[in-house]
């Protein structure tokens, strides 16, 4: 036997199961011979910094997942492993036959049950599974699909028997994950092993993409830009996956709030722009896309979605109600069904199943009992599959008379031991079970298999249940071509966008983008305030703080809201010792904090990956960085200073990144109306208090803070107050003024209509404009700096409604249920 | 008998609301003992757009959308209807209910299995614990199922208060079946359970009943409300209704809406609305009024 090399000398292979990597003599099996020489080759540090440059290009494609932690979402980096696995053509022949048959036999299951239901009228498919299941939609049947609009997407799970036989263990029919996953992973591992990868003849998954991309096309008539990715949102699990995979189809990624249905069609819509949409790739489970016909307890989703597919105007893929088919008892039955609709035999077997609703099949159970793994027939993530050798005697007692109770609401299925495969542990590689996915895409002429996938490798050498959720790891699958594939090095990374990429619409993108530039703004100004209070703090003699400071110490209170603070009566006691009340400014995670700040603005920026660049993502990274730790005086004073710094370079890069119109003018809205804001609150604060910090005397101060150039010529002839509030609210030399920045909101809202039409809001601002341009600071002010009227709490106060405009007019509106109960009678 | 039939609904809403679709599932089915005369609906502000279709069960959805600014929603649906429901077959001729269920249970009666969905559990209907317990006295052995229905009817009525303050649209059965009282859409889960979970076939029914004025009273106009009861699947003698909340056996006075497995398939009307802000309110009338017979 050749040696394997150091890196495999611990692989010990279980001999209860099929090993990918060796064959029962324990060599290597031949196809594998060329990636583990060549890797044995590898050095060990090699070895360590290919799977850091393979880290560093999942983090940089965003390719992340989220695990629910206690109610809690976590965004976790994608676990994926070196090692490829390896698989030879003519196995995977036998896969790809076999899937495409299943596609097309669950297709025709869904139109069966949809339209017909001769299975269940002929004895074929028990009623309870399809009427008794969550995934019948009653309201779907009225959508009359054709027969070829009835799967679009499918993806299977499969297992390997010790005899190397494949089975499938799971059906994907909703919206298959993992799509998104397997291009990024091939992405990855044909960058990080570049020259094996090339050696190895590695059949491509990219054709099947463009499969998935033409069918799409083809369901939308051909209207490139009508076809849109429907994500749940940013806490979804997938959600990185879900943005990378619209990425490379060139789709836009939208949720339920951006689109509207309206004239009994979809539409994507945004102020007074709008689109049509026509084709859906849903990333959505079926009950939540139409709030209004199907799941009535959630609001997500398309209100008038289902009415639209009535209507033929929109297609969902997969279309609604498939998830009838992701039923595990369905398995029991498909040999005979196979038969009766397709007139074959099925190819490829699925996990032994047993629907302890038929009463042979339920002797069979008790009879293998401790063979089993038990779960319900219903889709439920929370009551996942029970493994009876695994429980407790207790346990198991009360497992059966559950089933005993309701036998028809039990699946039972055979614990196959999945096939090992090669999985690499720190500098040695080990053995996992693993269990693969691979997805079919309804296209021209049949169903079509892409040549690959994704290994899942359970996170123990004895796992049987294998999900990211349960700390398990992905693999790329290389499927070796047996000759070369020389058109695969030519294939683009990327396929071209079919959206023209001149305009992001969505709502949700607008949302994100307004509070990128409103926590930017507020940011700045906080930090600003921040660094002058430590400075002088730093500067002063010993002794209590002056007059002039402390009003900007209660100035920091009103701006990040954090009171007490040192306003009121307990504030006062702080004014004199306000160290620990500044640290607790900058670090906390409350809503008006610096830290709160910064981390909602790199939350904005997370799913902006598409618009921003990466660039931006490191110095966000630096900027979260800088007020990770919590430290005392001169470690805060440093923290802000490069808050600061990094907050301006990140506004720099903003402006080189982003060319793109309507995506810049609202992240620059964002900013125009927190300056605005800051800038009246932060007049206010220093007018309202009397004595030697008011107006006048806080001039310089205040234009230190807003950063208004100090060569402004002071205005003799009127008071110095006047003077203040003439620079920092009227100016036109003032690019901070407000009078500037509600010039600029002005600019910006009209740029964002479309030709010949109005924003009120804009022409609110005009009116406001007039206003102020008869505003006399002269008559506001008295010789002390007290303000003598309401105009700037008024003027505070029509800001943020216009903030509300803003946001009801570009921003995802919330749905609300109506109902009429039945009267009583 | 003749009637004709007004449903209003108007919706106040504390906000503007910019956009509204709804399902409306007022507009009276077809049914073999039901001729609708006049069939109209009208809805203000004028949707943009509205269509109708039939829906899994048979009735009819009228799906509408307003896309304008409006305060307020009013929906009128009118009917003109004749009802004209021969009498059921006596009681004691009907087949013996476990035949029927045997019927519905056996896998070799092609119609029979095409009834399944109304046997099973539904999202409103579940099978909660004590239900057998609250069938079995009426379901003895060989009985005839029309004869067992109607005595669990008149055990429903006699032994559950009617109680609109009780339940909720979101009470499930169990709690029903604990409480002891409820209204007719209660009543009417509580019985189809009851049914179900003897291997029956039972449906929920939708519509409306006309109420006559107490002795002496004038009839009051707009009083009526809408109403709902049970049809079960009685073998040869197919579906008949049996109204659990009155005990009787619905007849010329009752008309119907629409069917399904429970609520759930039947709402009335049912929408997703943008706007309209936290406290909107809802006036709902109901005239059942009838006419002279139409001279022919």
């Amino acid at each position: 036997m050749p040696p394997l090399g150091p890196l495999f000398d611990r692989y010990t292979r279980a001999s209860s199961r099929f090993d990918e990597l060796t064959g029962d003599d324990g060599q290597l099996r031949p196809h594998w011979q060329y990636l583990a020489s060549a890797l044995a080759e590898l050095e060990r540090s090699d070895l360590a910094e290919r799977q850091n440059e393979m880290r560093r290009l999942l983090f940089e494609n965003g390719i992340s997942y989220n695990i629910y932690d206690k109610d809690k979402v976590r965004t976790r980096a994608w676990p994926m492993d070196l090692l490829p696995l390896v698989m030879t053509s003519r196995e995977w022949r036998e896969i790809e036959v076999g899937v495409a048959q299943r596609a097309e036999l669950m297709r025709h299951i869904m139109h069966d049950i949809y339209g017909e239901q001769m299975l269940i009228r002929h004895g074929l498919l028990p009623a309870q599974l399809v009427f008794g299941h969550r995934g019948f939609l009653a309201p779907c049947t009225s959508t009359a699909l054709p027969l070829d609009q009835q799967l679009i997407l499918y993806g299977a799970d499969l297992g390997r028997d010790p005899q190397g036989n494949i089975w499938v263990t799971g059906d994907r029919t909703q919206a298959p994950s993992g799509i998104g996953y397997a291009l990024a992973a091939r992405t990855v591992s044909s960058r990080v092993l570049p020259s094996i990868f090339r050696e190895s003849n590695v059949h491509p998954v990219l054709p099947f993409l463009r499969d998935v991309r033409s069918r799409l096309i083809q369901l939308a008539e051909d209207e490139l830009d009508h076809i849109a990715l429907l994500t749940p949102g940013p806490a979804n699990e997938a959600h990185a996956e879900h943005a990378y995979l619209a990425r490379q189809l060139g789709l836009p990624l939208v949720e339920g709030s951006d689109l509207q249905v309206t004239g009994g069609a979809c539409y994507l819509v945004n102020g007074d722009q709008r689109k049509p949409i026509s084709v859906l790739l849903r990333r959505l489970d079926d009950d939540y896309c139409d709030p209004l016909e199907l799941n009535r307890h959630s609001l997500l989703g398309v209100p008038g979605g289902l009415q639209a597919v009535r209507n033929r105007t929109l297609s969902f893929a997969n279309p609604l109600g498939s998830g009838i088919l992701e039923n595990p008892a369905l398995m029991a039955f498909l040999p005979a069904i196979c038969h009766f609709l397709l007139g074959e035999e099925l190819k490829l077997p699925s996990q032994g199943t047993w629907w302890c609703g038929r009463p042979s099949d339920f002797d069979y159970v008790q009879a293998h009992w401790e063979d089993m793994v038990i779960r319900t027939f219903q889709p439920n993530r929370k009551n996942p599959a029970l493994a009876v050798c695994r429980l407790s005697e207790n346990a198991k007692r009360g497992l059966l008379d559950r089933i005993r109770a309701r036998p028809e609401h039990y699946v039972a299925q055979s614990i196959n031991a999945h096939a090992s495969v090669p999985l690499l542990a720190g500098h040695e590689v080990v053995s996992h079970p693993a269990e693969l996915r691979t997805f079919a895409v309804n296209a021209k002429g049949g169903f079509r298999v892409m040549t690959g996938g994704l290994a899942r490798v359970g996170s123990s050498p004895d796992s049987w249940r294998f999900s990211s959720q349960l700390g398990g790891v992905s693999k790329d699958i290389w499927v070796l071509a047996s000759e070369p594939q020389r058109y695969a090095q030519t294939l683009p990374q990327f396929l071209p966008r079919l959206h023209s990429g001149a305009t992001n619409l969505q709502p949700h993108i607008f949302e994100k983008l307004l509070w990128l530039g409103r926590y930017t703004a507020r940011a700045e100004l906080l930090a600003r305030m921040l660094r002058m209070s430590f400075e002088r703090l730093a500067d002063a003699p010993p002794q209590a703080p002056d007059a002039l400071t402390h009003n900007l110490l209660k100035a920091i209170t009103w701006q990040s809201t954090l009171y007490p603070g040192f306003v009121g009566p307990l504030g006062a006691a702080q004014l004199d010792d306000p160290v620990p009340e500044l640290l607790r400014v900058t670090y906390t995670d409350l809503p008006g904090g610096l830290r709160h700040d910064i981390t909602a603005l790199a939350g904005s920026a997370d799913i902006l990956r598409d618009i921003l660049g990466q660039q931006i993502f490191r110095t966000l990274t630096q900027l979260e960085m800088a007020l990770q730790f919590p430290g005392d005086f001169s470690t805060a004073r440093a923290a802000v200073d490069t808050t600061l710094t990094q907050l301006n370079s990140l506004q720099g890069l903003l402006w080189r990144t982003l060319t793109e119109d309507r995506s810049r003018s609202m992240i620059e809205v964002g900013l125009s109306l927190e300056q605005a804001l800051g800038m009246v609150r932060l007049v206010r604060s220093f007018s309202t208090e009397s004595g030697p910090a008011a107006l006048a005397n806080a001039g310089s101060l205040l234009f230190e803070l807003t950063n208004t150039p100090s060569a402004l010529t002071p205005d003799v002839t009127t008071s110095p107050h006047a003077s203040v509030l003439r620079n920092l609210l009227l100016s036109d030399a003032n690019a901070q003024s407000l009078r500037y920045q509600l010039m600029m909101l002005e600019r910006l809202l009209r740029s964002l209509q479309s030709p010949g039409h109005t924003d009120p809001l804009a022409s609110e601002i005009t009116t406001r404009l007039t206003q102020l341009a008869t505003w006399e600071p002269e008559q506001r002010v008295d010789p002390d700096g007290h303000l003598l009227d309401d105009s700037l709490v008024e003027l505070d106060r029509w800001l943020r409604e216009l903030a509300q405009g803003i946001e009801q007019r570009y921003l995802p509106r919330r749905p609300m249920r109506q109902t009429q109960l039945v009267e009583v009678a | 008998m003749r009637y004709r039939l007004r449903h209003y609904t108007h919706y106040n809403y504390a906000e503007a609301v910019d956009q509204a679709h709804n399902q409306v599932r007022m507009m009276l089915r077809d049914v073999p003992y039901q001729r609708c005369i006049e069939r109209g609906i009208r809805v203000r502000p004028g949707p943009r757009y509205a269509k109708m279709h039939i829906d899994y069960f048979g009735n009819r959805v009228l799906y509408f959308e307003i896309d304008r600014e409006h305060r307020d929603a009013r929906i009128f649906a009118t009917h003109i209807v004749e009802v004209n429901r021969p009498p059921g077959p006596p009681p004691e001729q009907t087949a013996a209910w476990e035949h029927v269920a045997a019927r519905l249970h056996g896998l070799d009666d092609e119609q029979a299995r095409s009834l399944q969905m109304y046997r099973l559990p539904s999202q409103l209907v579940s099978m909660p614990e004590g239900i057998a317990e609250l069938s079995q006295p009426h379901f003895s052995t060989g009985r005839p199922i029309l004869e067992a229905v109607q005595a669990l009817s008149k055990s429903i009525f006699e032994n559950f208060k009617f109680n609109p303050k009780a339940t909720t649209i979101a009470t499930p059965v169990a709690d029903v079946l604990k409480q002891r009282q409820g209204v007719c859409q209660d009543f009417a889960h509580l019985m189809i359970a009851a049914l179900r979970q003897r291997g029956l076939a039972a449906r929920y029914v939708s519509g409306y009943i006309e109420t006559l004025p107490p002795p002496g009273k004038p009839r009051l106009v707009g009083a009526d409300a809408s109403h709902a009861w049970v049809s079960v699947w009685c073998g040869d003698d197919g579906w008949l209704d049996i109204d659990p909340t009155n005990n009787l056996t619905p007849g010329e006075n009752h008309i119907t809406t629409a069917w399904g497995r429970d609520y759930d398939d039947v709402i009335p009307l049912n929408g997703v609305i943008f706007g309209g802000g936290d406290e909107s309110s809802l006036t709902v009338r109901v005239d059942v009024e009838r006419l002279p017979p139409a001279a022919s």
